[in-house]
């Protein structure tokens, strides 16, 4: 290559450094700041960020996270199986596509679809009232479940798929002939091989539900104790601006994803010895 | 009983999906819903949202948010994958670690450290689109640097411009008519993916600047307050746009794999 070009793009690889930088590393890293107070190491601020209604904060965020990434693991999960068992490719690309477009839809669009189907006057309350049954309260803890799983349900689908795809079919039907029942199948091959990745997709699926922000506030209006809010409301709500408890509570944030990460980078790992990839 | 199994399952996923959308379409194009089925239709919500300048105003910043992280991603990622690639492969671990990052600093972090950090001299960029455009491209990253960076992996470019140059073509050339060409469905599948991300981005957006630069999602917030109709109206609009995009962006790859981080 001629040197013209390709100082050139190391000229723009170098600007793309700093821009990362100064936007994504520095902003990250700089929140640790709140441990200095005059040039001194000072908790006050963690002392702060603690207090009973942080606490429960976190709470609440690690409960939504636990369970709504174990709704849509499950879920998720069998519907992968669905797809590899099936023998229909059409329908197979169809549902896949669906699963990836879906996985990444969230936000207030989302948030007010479920209005309209699980609101006050939703759609589908309407008929389960007509019906007798009970109805979904869209605004309750429980109601929020129902609004995560549409984004936690196809993202563990697709998650799934290519662990599925490291059992071949041919295994099934030799574990036939030789006397084993389908369970007997998936428990003693099956599960070995996909629980690696069971693993780690159902981390991404927590760490997708702990950090969420925008479908959560759209759908309470932020009126919801859980920790991302808490953090938007301090720099940006009508309570006052607290950078300092706002930056110690994205810390605390940030601690948890970062457990998250490790744990997913081990599973990847030990998935990638399983499923011989 | 599997083959039972197997379709109820696939059946629940394709209505879960698509009955959201289908109930905020219905609701945009209703009268009054208070019974089983709408009491009539109507379409007064959609003219009354397609005649308001608000909407059209946080449309036009939806869309100048999105094409400029597009061209920021583009312009920063396709020349480092390409000397990265071509002559530093060492580093490579170093930008797989860089687009990792928004995983431990999601939006509201984000912000909260941006905030911070640019309220004061030396660069006073709160409360700027500029931000929120820089903010949204870090945090668009990983879908377009994943497309970018499978693109080149799947080129093989170093043999690529051994084999051009071996058959005359000068380095202008190579670039211009053997490597471009090659990777371009893959830029153009992480450019549709970053546009989806910003398009729909609002954590970002509300705590970087809110409602001083209203873009479609903040304004859908506001809107949802006093008019339902023309909020699912929005609603539907943001599928389609969202589906439409994330359709184009798989069918631009070549291989059927969905990878998420």
């Amino acid at each position: 290559m001629s040197l013209g070009l390709r100082w050139a793009s190391v000229g723009i690889a170098l600007l793309f450094v700093l821009f990362l930088l100064l936007f994504e590393v520095l902003p990250g890293l700089l929140l640790v700041r709140v441990f200095w107070n005059d040039g001194q190491l000072s908790l006050a601020s963690w002392a702060e960020a603690t207090r009973p209604l942080f606490q429960r904060a976190l709470r609440n965020s690690l409960e939504l996270a636990f369970i709504s990434a174990l709704q849509g693991a499950v879920l998720g999960t069998l519907t992968a199986w669905a797809l590899w068992s099936s023998a229909n490719p059409l329908v197979k690309r169809f549902t896949t596509g669906l699963s990836a477009v879906a996985a990444n839809f969230a936000g207030p669009p989302l948030a007010f679809a479920f209005i309209v189907l699980l609101g006050g006057n939703g759609f589908l309350n309407l008929i389960l009232k007509g019906l007798g049954l009970p109805t979904v309260d869209i605004y309750s803890k429980e109601g929020l479940y129902w609004v995560y799983l549409y984004f936690q349900w196809p993202l563990m689908t697709v998650l799934m798929l290519p662990a599925f795809g490291a059992i071949q079919r041919e295994w099934l039907e030799a574990a036939r002939s030789l006397g084993s029942s389908q369970w007997g199948f998936w428990w003693r091959v099956g599960l070995p091989v996909l629980l690696p990745s069971m693993l780690g997709s159902y981390i991404l699926l927590f760490a997708n539900a702990f950090g969420a922000y925008a479908t959560v506030y759209a759908l309470t209006q932020g009126q919801r104790n859980l920790l991302p809010l808490q953090i938007g409301f301090q720099v940006g709500g009508d309570i006052g601006y607290n950078p300092v408890l706002a930056s110690t509570l994205a810390l605390m944030m940030a601690l948890v994803l970062a457990l998250s990460l490790v744990l997913y980078r081990l599973s990847r790992r030990w998935a990638a010895r399983m499923e011989g990839v | 009983m599997t083959q039972l199994l197997r379709r109820a399952l696939l059946l629940a996923l394709g209505l879960y999906l698509f009955l959201p959308i289908l109930a905020s379409l219905a609701y945009s194009v209703a009268t009054s819903w208070t019974a089983l089925l709408p009491e009539g239709y109507t379409l007064k919500h959609w003219a009354n949202l397609l005649e308001n300048q608000r909407f059209w105003l946080s449309l036009g910043r939806t869309a100048l948010l999105s094409f400029s992280v597009v061209a920021l991603s583009i312009f920063f990622l396709v020349p480092t994958l390409f000397v990265v690639r071509m002559y530093y492969p060492n580093v490579a671990g170093v930008l797989e670690f860089l687009t990792l990052w928004p995983f431990v600093f999601p939006g509201v972090i984000l912000a909260v450290g941006l905030i911070s950090l640019y309220s004061g001299p030396p660069l006073q960029l709160a409360q700027t689109p500029f931000l929120l455009i820089a903010a949204v491209t870090v945090i668009s990253l990983p879908y377009a640097y994943r497309a970018v960076d499978n693109a080149f992996a799947a080129a093989d470019i170093k043999t690529l411009a051994e084999a051009a140059r071996s058959l005359g073509a000068d380095d202008a050339k190579t670039l211009a008519w053997v490597i471009l060409p090659t990777v371009l469905p893959g830029v153009l599948s992480g450019g549709v993916l970053a546009f989806s991300a910003a398009f729909g981005e609002f954590a970002l957006t509300q705590l970087l600047i809110g409602t001083l630069w209203e873009t479609l999602p903040v304004y859908q917030v506001q809107l949802a307050r006093t008019d339902g109709n023309g909020s699912a109206a929005i609603t539907v609009l943001s599928f389609l746009a969202a589906w439409g995009l994330g359709f184009w962006a798989l069918s631009l790859r070549k291989d059927a794999k969905v990878s998420v981080i």
